[in-house]
């Protein structure tokens, strides 16, 4: 039976705060606290992180990948085939991207269940991300929540996560939607779209799948349903009549926000990461109609603890000083134009370099070189190389803070890190705190957004600190 | 095998443009000031000049000018002869000098004009240097590198290494600036405090304002010829040899950072191309034998590196030799009595050729309040691209 086998998520760092709202607005809860993809995140980005997490650095077996959001960074391009190359999947790969609701995390899941049980894929990854959009001063500003999940599904023993079933149903419905080019959500009618969408929808979703496969409430230990806030969410829960132990007690859009079509995928990773062999989790996800998918935890499951998931990235959250931050994080605040020179062919050529981080090892003299030449800098030789990815980690040799560059920060860090496995790394540091820098600091590489060059996305690595 | 220069080429006329923000003068009105002037000094005519070499680092960075050789051509009416422009990041100037000197050795030609030039104001603050690194280059890799950056992550280690600290870069940004009190050339004329260096703006941590040299238009021209001939044709009783010139190109431009091997507290560059140099012209201790220096102080941190690198002190010295006053006027071994680039500005292309034109003016004793009596060697260096390459010359007087 198909299964999930590893999990990721990954929650951005940054967070407004609601008194940093409150300040500016004159409203805005003062608990309220947002996930805020940075300026140099992006689905991309952060989808990435989130693979990264559930498959590893490198060598991953993954043959299909489906990556879900309502806010891809490209319209037309393929969004996945960036997380592809930068997670170091293999080339031989289908990729899709699935949007359009944020119903698109768990359809994506049970396309890629299916791809499984039908054996045309034998691993598949799964990835939903968004970078929500909200304008300032609205009270999306506050709900919304930035964020990736991924998870990996295969057959065999290393199932942490039974698939049993899964239920889908359609209904045209318009509760939330967005145009292109805009730059919020809308809504509906506040108490139409609650009961008769969010509320009468999902217990419709749920309640196929119960009688679909004939389990009763009683049957299942997690219940993970998509609500686009906290009220909704107790309303459905009270109308699904599962025991209250059945709901997290602190469900994450209570937690962090609504992180749109990775918010069944965040709660599942979440839920996984907590749960006992042998408990059965459902997780629904939401919009003009539903799925809902049925789990059973195996006695795998444990090992997904150590995977990098929500608590992990929760920790690490970090209120913005200010308003005007998150203004120049969304683009919103003016900034000095740079056109920084970059070029499709480059970027196509030297992609295993630059994305996979393959540097060369010299077959003649054994030296390591990134980024490589056609002929060794240290014996010569001309085209003598093996392919070896730069490890992960590694520590600061040196590094400088530069006011210089125009940045949303006012400052950038520059660092050169020796890296594990050998070889050096320099770039930008990412997530840094200024006055915590130092040498011999730990870092890790991470994937962001560098530059907008020539209209499109130009994405690097970066260098995060990873005490 | 590698031959030597020594003997071989003589300096017989220098021009050097007052360096500055020169808003009224146009990239030729500067070529042809330095030419001129070299010209005059040298008792020549465009006439007597057989071929020339433009140093400019980047035309089309931040003007049109200096492309090629014809820039030069056209300014000076050199028509139809051979002219050329040579680029080598920081140390074109010097390579303007080098490969005419080297056309003259060759016996290609017997009297020849090498210029150095850059206009460097004639754009917005950001569309200099700060604009090369983020508009330009390789669309990833070192991407948020700039020219300050680039040296301040050596600071940073040598701080590490060695337990200097701000105050010791500041010895040499207090004691660039009385230099350059002394130069009527200079771009900047103020002698400056070491409070003022350590209270100002940070530009690249660890380095300041003050640690770094400003942004300039500036040329500076010398007119070479065979050694026999500064007497025999040019009636010059008093004249400069070349008695080394070295080169190298020890690192990558964009992967010195990567190179695992980089040291982070000198360059390779600068040791090598000092002992080409050293060893064309017989210097053995160069801290004994050299009078005067001209070095690469495109930051405080640089000078520092540099004294150890050309081997004046040992490494981790750098710091105990300024702070000792021995590369101050009046010490016992006086390192950028022009004021350097920290004062002079730096002009990129013109840089070097600056460099060679004024200790060419030191070993003739043309300097003023700011000679070095008797200096009878001189040592030059310039250093680019950020380590990558390194320019040496030695000088004497005939």
């Amino acid at each position: 039976m198909a299964g999930i086998t590893r999990v990721g998520a990954y929650i951005p760092f940054h967070r407004l705060g609601g008194d940093t709202v409150r300040a500016v607005w004159g409203s805005g809860s003062p608990r309220a606290s947002r996930p805020l993809a940075g300026f140099d995140e992006d689905p991309i980005t952060m989808g990435v992180e989130a693979l990264i997490n559930a498959a590893g650095w490198g060598d991953s077996e993954v043959d299909s990948l489906y990556f879900a959001s309502t806010s891809h960074p490209y319209a037309e391009k393929s969004n996945a085939s960036v997380l592809a190359a930068a997670a170091d999947l293999p080339e031989k790969l289908f990729t899709l991207d699935a949007g359009g609701s944020v119903r698109a995390g768990t359809s994506a899941l049970k396309a890629a269940c299916d791809a499984i049980e039908a054996g045309s894929s034998k691993a598949a990854a799964v990835v939903a991300a968004e970078k929500r959009p909200s304008l300032p001063g609205s009270p999306d500003e506050l709900s919304l929540c930035d964020g990736a999940a991924a998870v990996l599904l295969g057959k065999g023993d290393d199932v942490a996560a039974e698939i049993e079933a899964i239920y889908s149903w359609s209904e045209d419905f318009i509760d939330r939607w967005r145009l292109p080019g805009e730059g919020a959500v809308s809504a509906g009618d506040a108490k139409f779209i609650q009961d008769y969408g969010y509320v009468r929808q999902s217990v419709a979703t749920v309640e196929g799948l119960l009688s679909q496969t004939g389990a009763t409430r009683e049957d299942i230990a997690r219940v993970l349903v998509y609500a686009p806030d906290a009220r909704t969410h107790a309303a459905i829960a009270r109308k699904l009549g599962f025991p209250d132990s059945a709901y997290p007690e602190n469900p994450l859009i209570a937690r962090l926000g609504d992180a749109g079509a990775a918010a069944p995928l965040l709660s599942l990773v979440d839920a996984l990461q907590n749960a006992e062999p042998g408990e059965h989790v459902i997780v629904a996800g939401h919009g003009s109609g539903g799925e809902a998918i049925l789990l059973r935890a195996t006695e795998e499951v444990h090992s997904l603890r150590s995977q990098r998931g929500v608590g992990w990235s929760v920790e690490r959250a970090r209120a913005i000083p200010n308003y005007g931050q998150w203004l120049k994080f969304n683009g919103l605040s003016p900034e000095e134009e740079i056109k920084p020179f970059t070029s499709p062919s480059i970027l196509w050529k030297e992609n295993r370099a630059t994305m996979r981080l393959m540097a060369g090892v010299c077959r003649a003299c054994g030296e390591l070189q990134y980024p490589r030449q056609q002929v060794c800098n240290a014996c010569g030789a001309r085209d003598e190389w093996d392919e070896r990815k730069l490890g992960r980690r590694g520590q600061i040799f040196t590094f400088i803070h530069d006011y210089l560059p125009p940045s949303p920060e006012g400052f950038i860090t520059m660092a050169t890190v020796e890296l594990e496995g050998g070889g050096r790394f320099y770039g930008q540091m990412t997530n840094q705190v200024k006055d915590d820098v130092r040498i011999g600091m730990e870092c890790e590489l991470v994937f962001r957004l560098l530059h907008q060059g020539d209209g499109y996305y130009n994405y690097f690595w970066k260098l995060r600190p990873a005490e | 095998m590698s031959g030597s220069i020594a003997g071989k080429v003589a300096i017989i006329g220098a021009g050097i443009t007052k360096f500055g923000e020169l808003f009224e003068q146009s990239y030729n009105d500067l070529v042809v000031e330095a030419a001129f002037e070299a010209y005059e000094d040298a008792g020549v005519s465009g006439e007597d000049i057989e071929a020339a070499w433009l140093g400019t680092y980047l035309p089309l960075g931040w003007g049109f000018d200096g492309t090629g050789g014809p820039s030069l051509a056209e300014a000076l009416n050199l028509y139809p002869k051979p002219v050329s422009r040579v680029a080598n990041y920081c140390t074109t100037g010097m390579e303007a000098v080098r490969m005419a000197a080297m056309a003259v050795a060759s016996g290609m030609h017997d009297v020849v004009l090498a210029v150095g030039a850059e206009k460097m104001r004639e754009v917005p603050p950001r569309g200099s240097l700060v604009a090369q690194h983020v508009e330009k280059l390789h669309p990833m890799y070192s991407k948020g590198r700039t020219a300050p950056g680039s040296f301040a992550v050596l600071a940073r280690r040598y701080f590490e290494e060695f337990g200097a600290d701000k105050e010791d870069l500041a010895e040499v940004a207090v004691k660039n600036h009385y230099h350059g009190s002394l130069n009527k050339r200079a771009h900047f004329r103020k002698e400056i405090t070491k409070e003022q260096v350590l209270k100002a703006p940070p530009v690249t941590e660890p380095l300041g304002l003050y640690d770094c040299c400003p942004t300039t238009d500036g040329a500076a021209a010398v007119v070479l010829c065979r050694a026999e001939l500064a007497e025999a044709r040019f009636d010059k009783k008093d004249y400069v040899l070349i008695d080394g010139m070295g080169l190298s190109c020890a690192t990558g431009y964009i992967t010195t950072a990567f190179n695992p091997k980089f040291s982070f507290i000198g360059f390779e560059a600068t040791q090598e191309a000092a002992r080409q140099a050293y060893e064309q012209a017989g210097v053995t201790n160069p801290r004994e034998e050299i009078d005067v220096a001209e070095v690469h102080d495109c930051f405080t941190i640089t000078e520092i590196l540099n004294y150890e690198d050309l081997g004046f002190v040992e490494k981790g010295e750098g710091p105990d030799f300024v702070k000792s006053g021995a590369s101050k006027l009046g010490g016992e071994l006086p390192v950028n009595t022009s004021g350097g680039l920290k004062s002079c500005g730096h002009p990129i292309g013109a840089t070097g050729a600056r460099v060679v034109a004024d200790l060419t003016h030191q070993l003739l004793g043309r300097c003023g309040d700011r000679q070095v009596k008797g200096a009878k060697r001189a040592l030059g260096h310039t250093l680019g691209g950020p380590g990558a390459v390194s320019s040496v010359f030695v000088l004497s007087k005939n």
